[in-house]
């Protein structure tokens, strides 16, 4: 080791504390863009604000194990390779500085497993996944090319890697050639050092080291002073942004204050209203936390491959709008208005808001959130949306809820039927029957079966006299003012009646009651039909006959499996009654219905409906039913299938539960 | 320039339509009044595109002052929503509903529009989608002396002269004249606008102007309706369904000669 003399490491160790300053540097420019959002960590970014955010579960699992990257097996185990490699050699590395104060890390176990052994396989395993990476850049899958947005910036890089880890080889073969080493842990190095040493003699493999040190050593700071100013910048933004997931899964919309004092000047009140815009035309009007997103995507298109809009050929790419948004903010176009065009209404209201790209993000990015402030916008801000959608919503206003001229009136679905109305103080649960399952003829199975369930297994439920919405489709398509004005007239009639308990046939009036209800002031605890009827029959109130020959698909819907983590209780209640088979793309991966996001009422034609490709990928199963436990996944599903086959082949959890239930 | 737009509280069409198919509408005892607690009230569809009619002229560029008025109690929902569309001022005009026919809410209303010094444009809707007179528009015309043109789906002003694209069942007419003038705007124009949340917003702190008709000085025989509503009934309704059996072209013609033997073509 004597071969490069003191001073060469004094003047390396300053090349290093520059380039480290410049990678310092490079995170604070990125962090200067992301402080143009609106603040995410409260006023002021103290350590609690951030300790606040912390997600430690995301942090371990995205952020240090890499999990998400493993559901695309061929990179996934490229990244992890790297990554164990790169992990190898900087330990090697800041080791290697013990040996200046004496330590003999050479010697023994360590130095053969860590400083000789190990090195020589991290290199191993950092060039085995550049070229992997490299030769993938030349035949990029669809993904890395999908919405005609490639990170071009990644090569140089990748390059530049490749050759510190040869140059590294390289001058570790000419020390070799001239220091022959008996072990065998350094194998690269000792095989081409034999080599060097015969051809070049013992000076010239000297002379080679001393380049070649110093060319690997320049390379290497280069690179640490270049990560944070280029896609390799995910290195450190991708766990940092997994660090700060939100600790609810899906999609969790801030909410908006639209309460102004009447009692304001009035003055006041009017330069407020002047300046007041709703959601986001450009990139200072998202929050930070969203154009971390946007610093973080490496524009890899795993969103692209999950999103059920762009699978179907519509407008919207998710990675298309993260990349477009990133770059603006690398442009430091903060406050262009333009961006909201760029991305396009048609794309901004194609999104069923399944979040399904948050699930495959391995640096936690959340596009829906992005695409919902977009579409906030288009709705509050400039009334512009798809004109099905502005049909639902003037109903929702006029009406209070989203159906045009519906065929059935409020009380149909129970007519013949002795359903008990909720009683203040006597009643247990509010059974709520929401916008869909009132007024869509198919629907309305699902209430009356839900009645037979809780009738026989003796549960104390009633139901309003009269019919309700959550406001979930006036919210999700846009409208927060509306959904705040339908939740607050909700909230203030359950407190008045006193309610406690509530079950939904929804999957989107559990997850409004659930998430956003409580911010608005609801006390009440909320319960899925379907968790409720598993816990029935786990507690033995309700009995059921399984049909073992009957085979059953089940259709997660996305509000109850990605958004509320709720996939066990509902494949327990289905196993309950026949036998499971699961599609290719189940629990948590599931694929969405289309219906979310207001797109129940969407729909310009012209695409896949992405129903079709679902009840399709149900049918390739073999299953003789198709389950789910939403009423929106009901309908869409059996709109679809009635294409198919004119018999009844989509079911609700509830309906195969009582077809299940013994003749009393 | 000042526009009065006159809107009416109707029930909602499609509800009632669909309590009459269900079989659920009913007739109180005095076998005129709807019972339909449960029946959504809302704006009627042309005055609210009557509204849009409005808003289209002020976004040509038309400097103007669009005035809301209706009658009835309790309209502060439809007013609110009138103003979040774009409407300057809401007027509320309290009357006994049940003396309303279209001779007296005429003159209510054309005394409203003379109280407050008239105005270059009334617009109304062609008709409401409840009792289906469409007769009030031509009565404020006559009240006030003002030219009316029935079933526009189109509107330009500029200075003192008005041109009104109508409808017509063989195509579009234009006529054209000096205000003021009292127009009726048909469903042709187009879907109203989606009011803006900031609108809303601002709408909810707009107070209507709440007039009693009794303050109008109008006469006790203004008043008084020359028409009464007697009896209403819902009507029975028959479906008849008969399905047509045979190929795709046996069908077809069997079809068409049905169609012709009933003369509906």
């Amino acid at each position: 080791m004597d071969t490069i003399p003191a001073y060469n490491y004094v003047i390396l160790a300053v090349l290093l504390c520059a380039a480290l300053y410049s990678l310092y540097l490079g995170l604070q420019k990125i962090w200067q863009g992301i402080e143009h959002g609106k603040p995410y960590f409260g006023e002021q970014i103290t350590r609690d604000a951030i300790m606040a955010k912390f997600n430690r579960d995301t942090f371990i699992k995205r952020g240090l194990l890499l999990s998400r990257l493993l559901k695309r097996p061929a990179s996934g185990v490229a990244h992890i390779i790297m990554y164990i490699g790169a992990l190898l050699l900087i330990f090697g590395h800041a080791t290697y500085m013990l040996s200046f104060i004496g330590v003999p890390v050479y010697e023994g176990w360590f130095g053969y497993l860590f400083m000789k052994l190990g090195r020589e396989l991290g290199g191993l395993m950092l060039f085995c996944g550049l070229l992997f990476f490299l030769i993938r850049r030349l035949m990029p899958p669809e993904r890395l090319t999908a919405g005609d947005k490639t990170r071009s910036t990644f090569l140089l890089g990748e390059l530049l890697m490749l050759a510190i880890i040869i140059a590294g080889f390289t001058a570790e073969s000419f020390r070799l050639g001239f220091e022959p080493n008996s072990n065998n842990a350094e194998f690269i190095g000792s095989t081409f050092g034999a080599l060097l040493g015969n051809w070049l003699g013992e000076e010239g493999a000297i002379a080679g080291f001393k380049a070649m040190w110093w060319i690997h050593a320049l390379m290497g700071c280069a690179l640490i002073a270049l990560i944070s100013r280029g896609p390799l910048s995910h290195m450190l933004i991708g766990p940092a942004n997994s660090a700060l997931a939100s600790k609810r899964p899906g999609i969790n919309l801030a909410p908006i204050n639209f309460d102004f004092d009447d009692e304001d000047d009035d003055d006041d009140d009017e330069d407020e209203e002047e300046e007041m815009t709703f959601g986001a035309t450009k990139l200072s009007d998202l929050n930070q936390k969203n154009l971390i997103d946007a610093s973080a995507c490496l524009w890899c298109g795993r969103c692209h491959e999950a999103c059920p809009a762009a699978q179907t050929g519509k407008e919207l790419s998710p990675k298309k709008v993260m990349a477009t948004c990133a770059e603006y903010l690398e442009q430091e176009k903060f406050d262009d208005a333009s961006l909201i065009d760029l991305i396009g209404q048609e794309a901004v209201f194609n999104c069923t808001t399944c979040g399904a790209c948050i699930e495959q993000c391995p640096v936690s990015n959340n596009p829906p959130e992005i695409i919902m402030e977009f579409r906030r916008n288009f709705v509050m801000d400039q009334s512009e949306m798809p004109e099905t959608m502005a049909a639902a919503n003037r109903n929702l206003e006029s009406r209070e809820h989203p159906f045009v001229g519906t065929g059935s009136n409020p009380e149909d679905w129970r007519e013949g039927l002795d359903v008990p109305f909720f009683e203040s103080g006597e009643t247990e649960y509010l059974l709520w029957i929401g916008c869909s399952v009132t007024f869509e003829e198919r629907a309305q199975d699902i209430a009356r079966a839900m009645v037979k369930i809780l009738d026989r297994a003796g549960v104390s439920y009633g139901i309003l006299e009269e019919a309700r919405c959550t406001g979930d489709p006036a919210k999700m398509m846009g409208n927060e003012m509306q959904f705040v004005e339908i939740a607050e007239a909700n909230i203030e009639d359950f407190e008045e009646m006193g309610v406690q308990k509530v079950i939904t046939l929804c999957a989107h009036c559990f997850n409004s009651f659930d998430r956003y209800y409580p911010e608005l002031g609801a006390k009440w605890e909320t319960i899925p039909h379907s968790v409720l009827i598993d816990q029935l029959i786990k507690q033995d109130k309700l009995r059921l006959v399984k049909n073992s020959h009957q085979s059953i698909t089940f259709h997660d819907p996305c509000y109850l499996a990605r958004h509320n983590d709720i996939v066990d209780e509902t494949r327990s209640a289905i196993s309950a009654v026949g036998e499971l088979i699961e599609m290719p793309r189940n629990k948590k991966d599931s694929f969405c219905c289309g219906a979310g996001g207001g797109n129940y009422w969407g729909g310009q034609g012209g695409t896949a409906r992405v129903s079709d490709v679902r009840v399709q990928e149900a049918f390739y199963t073999g299953a003789e039913k198709i389950a789910t436990s939403c009423s929106f996944c009901l309908l869409m599903l059996t709109a679809s299938a009635t294409k198919h086959t004119e018999e009844r082949t989509v079911f609700d959890i509830a309906e195969l539960v009582v077809e299940a239930m013994p003749e009393e | 320039m000042r526009i009065v737009v006159c809107v009416k509280e109707v029930l909602d069409p499609d509800a009632v339509n669909n309590y009459v198919l269900a079989g659920n509408l009913k007739i109180g005892d005095d076998g005129k009044t709807l019972e339909v607690a449960a029946v959504p009230r809302l704006i009627n569809g042309f005055d609210e595109q009557a509204i849009e009619a409005a808003l289209q002229l002020r976004d040509a560029g038309v400097d103007c002052q669009i005035t809301a008025v209706s009658i009835g109690q309790d309209l502060k929902g439809l007013l609110k929503h009138c103003a979040a569309l774009g409407a300057n001022e809401i007027v509320a005009i309290d009357a006994d509903l049940n003396t309303l026919d279209h001779h007296v809410t005429a003159n209510i209303l054309a005394a409203y529009i003379n109280s407050i010094g008239g105005a270059d444009l009334v617009l109304c809707g062609r008709q409401a989608s409840d009792d289906d007179q469409g007769a009030t528009p031509a009565l404020i015309g006559e009240k006030l002396g003002m030219p009316v043109v029935p079933l526009a789906r189109a509107l330009e002003a500029n200075d003192s002269t008005l041109r009104v694209t109508r409808v017509t069942p063989d195509g579009d007419e234009i006529v054209e004249g000096a205000m003021p003038a009292v127009v009726t705007i048909s469903n042709e124009l187009g879907d109203p606008r989606f009011p803006t949340a900031k609108a809303k917003m601002a709408a909810r702190k707009k107070k209507p102007t709440n007039i009693a008709a009794a303050d109008l000085g109008l006469s006790a025989d203004d008043l008084a309706p020359k028409t009464i509503l007697c009896q209403q009934e819902v009507p029975e309704i028959q479906g008849n369904c008969e399905f047509l059996e045979g190929s795709a072209e046996d069908v077809a013609k069997q079809l068409l000669e049905k169609l012709r033997a009933d003369s509906t073509i």
